[in-house]
């Protein structure tokens, strides 16, 4: 176990490290220079040498990466040129925002999917199971946009269920603040669910085929206690994994949520920065959601280690 | 599962004619898979067709006629310049159909050389390749194209096209190492290289054509996702020209009018992209349940 961890560990540090590396390509090492890119096309040209002399970018591509990366590892990204702030200080409330929305949607999603998920196992081959695969697949294909738009129209326009921004006004109440984020989660819940219910079905349906499922079955308990106790236990692991690497992903769904519903999370943050050619911000941003993105699936496979007794027992598989 | 099921129906030319017959049994007799023929059928005739099948110009002004109401004449209404909705949905169809097809290919066949060399040659080959698709799949689709576009000066459709196939390319290699971890191990592979064939004739000749059904099930797959892509690229306005009658950059140039009660111009180029990604996955699902029982 204890190789495990360490091959695991190092793994998600050398993620990391290409992960900057892609960053820092896309940025620096590509033809055109970033001053002029930032400038745009018909800038001074001794602006943009000044420019790039702040920016460091006139020196040597290695040299360049070494500073860029040392204080990367410090958590400096620079400051932000459109901004004209510390990117730290943009960073964080941003971070937060999308942290409250993204949790909001994953506490939504993750009971409704497995739940769909058990369900459609239960009932393997009917209409029911063929139903919330389908459905649910396809509607993972459904960009968020789309289904933001249709919300909208439904529960915002039409009925006045719901308001439209994503953001209540300053001073509202709890309630209403996820009131406010309701539409921007609902549209992340409908694009996650089919996956997540997909793998739990997949989950459920292995583990009511196993041995063990027969033998706690056969020895008389209850149905009930046999689904609870023998076969989510060992169904819900992969779901786990699952789980974790939406979670990762979901930064993808969050930029274009953010900016139909106009909130000030990481995503409308890292797409204001793509649209000013804003170099540190963008880098930052992308850095911190790929972190997520590693730090969630090293989780999981903790997790999945300590759920498996295989694993935790230094099993050589 | 898909590469045991692929290893296990290892079989001869005229037992794989029956295969085949077998699928398309199934196929014409899946709803689902009939369904997504059907849509994705319509907006490929739309695509083909183009300007040719849309009642009016799709990009003649008539200001005058701005925001009117779906009618006779306009089918699903006028935008904020007055042309016509109904005509730039179907024209809409062809940008978003050559950049999703385009980019699927390219990742499928870059993605399908990657992971027939990493999964056949193993050891450190396959080690580093597999290292570098774990960091670029530890970044979302649409974050790894904003990163690109920002980095390149003018993201034109071939740049957008190229940027999605690149992306998808680590995503395919992953799915078709694992059908060549099974079928490397099989007595034909072990055959061919008693016979000293050379790896390239092993790889393309031998083992490609064994694992064509999983790489055709990924490619329509990642069809979908490419549709998911681009429409959220063009959407975010850092796509192609938003003068362009694209579906995504409708939705958004047309989102905020939503309020005043004007829905028409952004419910149909978004209901537009929702049937052909439900299309495709529709026929993606009809190609998985055939191939992989």
């Amino acid at each position: 176990m204890k190789r495990f961890l360490l091959r695991r560990v190092l793994l998600a540090f050398l993620t990391l490290w290409l992960l900057t590396g892609v960053v820092f390509f896309a940025s620096h090492a590509l033809p055109g220079n970033v001053a002029q890119k930032v400038l745009g096309p018909f800038a001074d040209p001794e602006g943009v040498k000044q420019l790039n002399h702040e920016l460091g970018t006139d020196r040597p591509i290695p040299q360049q990466y070494v500073t860029w990366i040392a204080k990367t590892v410090r958590l400096d990204f620079g400051r932000s040129l459109n901004y004209d702030r510390p990117v730290t200080e943009k960073l964080r409330p941003a971070l937060g925002y999308s942290a409250r929305l993204a949790l909001f949607a994953f506490v939504l999603v993750v009971p409704i999917s497995i739940a769909g998920g058990i369900i459609a196992a239960m009932k393997r081959g009917r209409f029911l199971d063929r139903f919330i695969t389908v459905a649910g697949l396809s509607a993972a294909v459904v960009p968020e946009f789309v289904w933001g738009v249709l919300l909208v129209l439904v529960f915002g326009v039409k009925l006045h269920w719901l308001p439209v921004p994503g953001l209540a006004p300053p001073g509202s109440s709890v309630f209403s603040q996820y009131k406010h984020l309701l539409m921007p989660a609902l549209c992340l819940v409908f694009v996650l669910f089919g996956y997540i219910a997909r793998i739990t079905r997949a989950g459920v349906i292995e583990a009511i085929d196993a041995d063990y499922t027969r033998t706690a079955a056969l020895k008389g308990l209850t149905s009930g206690q046999v689904v609870v106790r023998h076969v989510l236990r060992n169904a819900l692991v992969p779901t786990i994994a699952v789980v974790a690497t939406q979670l990762g992903y979901l930064l993808g769904g969050l930029i274009a949520v953010e900016y139909l519903f106009n909130y000030p999370g990481l995503g409308q943050l890292l797409l204001n920065a793509v649209k000013k050619r804003d170099f540190p911000l963008l880098q930052a941003a992308v850095l911190v959601s790929g972190t997520v993105y590693v730090v969630a699936t090293f989780a999981a496979d903790l997790l999945y280690m300590v759920l498996n007794p295989r694993l935790r027992q230094g099993a050589t598989s | 599962m898909t590469d045991a099921a692929v290893a296990g129906t290892r079989r001869g030319g005229a037992e794989l004619g029956v295969v085949r017959r077998e699928r398309w049994a199934l196929l014409r007799r899946s709803p689902a898979f009939l369904i997504g023929l059907g849509l994705v059928g319509l907006w490929v005739a739309g695509a083909v067709l183009g300007s040719w099948a849309a009642p009016k110009d799709p990009q003649a002004l008539d200001p005058i006629h701005k925001h009117q109401h779906p009618s006779l004449a306009h089918w699903f209404g006028t935008d904020v310049l007055g042309r016509d909705v109904f005509s730039r949905v179907i024209v809409g169809s062809r940008s978003i159909l050559l950049i999703a097809v385009g980019a699927t290919v390219i990742g499928t066949i870059l993605g399908t050389m990657l992971g027939l060399v990493s999964g056949y040659f193993k050891g450190i080959v396959d080690e580093v390749i597999m290292r570098l698709v774990d960091a670029l799949l530890a970044m979302p689709v649409i974050v790894v194209a904003l990163l690109a576009i920002a980095a390149l000066d003018h993201p034109s459709n071939v740049v957008v096209t190229l940027i999605i196939g690149f992306v998808f390319t680590p995503i395919i290699a992953r799915t078709v190492r694992a059908s060549v971890l099974g079928e490397a191990e099989l007595d034909y592979v072990a055959a061919a290289k008693l016979r000293t064939e050379r790896a390239p004739h092993i790889l393309f000749v031998e083992l490609l054509p064994n694992i064509l059904p999983p790489v055709i099930v990924e490619f329509t797959v990642r069809l979908g996702y490419a549709i998911f892509a681009v429409a959220t690229l063009s959407f975010l306005g850092v796509g192609a020209s938003p003068d362009s009658p694209d579906w995504g950059s409708q939705v958004a140039t047309h989102y905020s009018f939503i309020n005043q009660g004007i829905w028409w111009s952004s419910l149909f180029p978004a209901a537009a992209i929702a049937t052909l990604a439900v299309g495709v996955n529709l026929l993606a699902d009809g190609l998985v349940e055939a191939f992989e029982r």
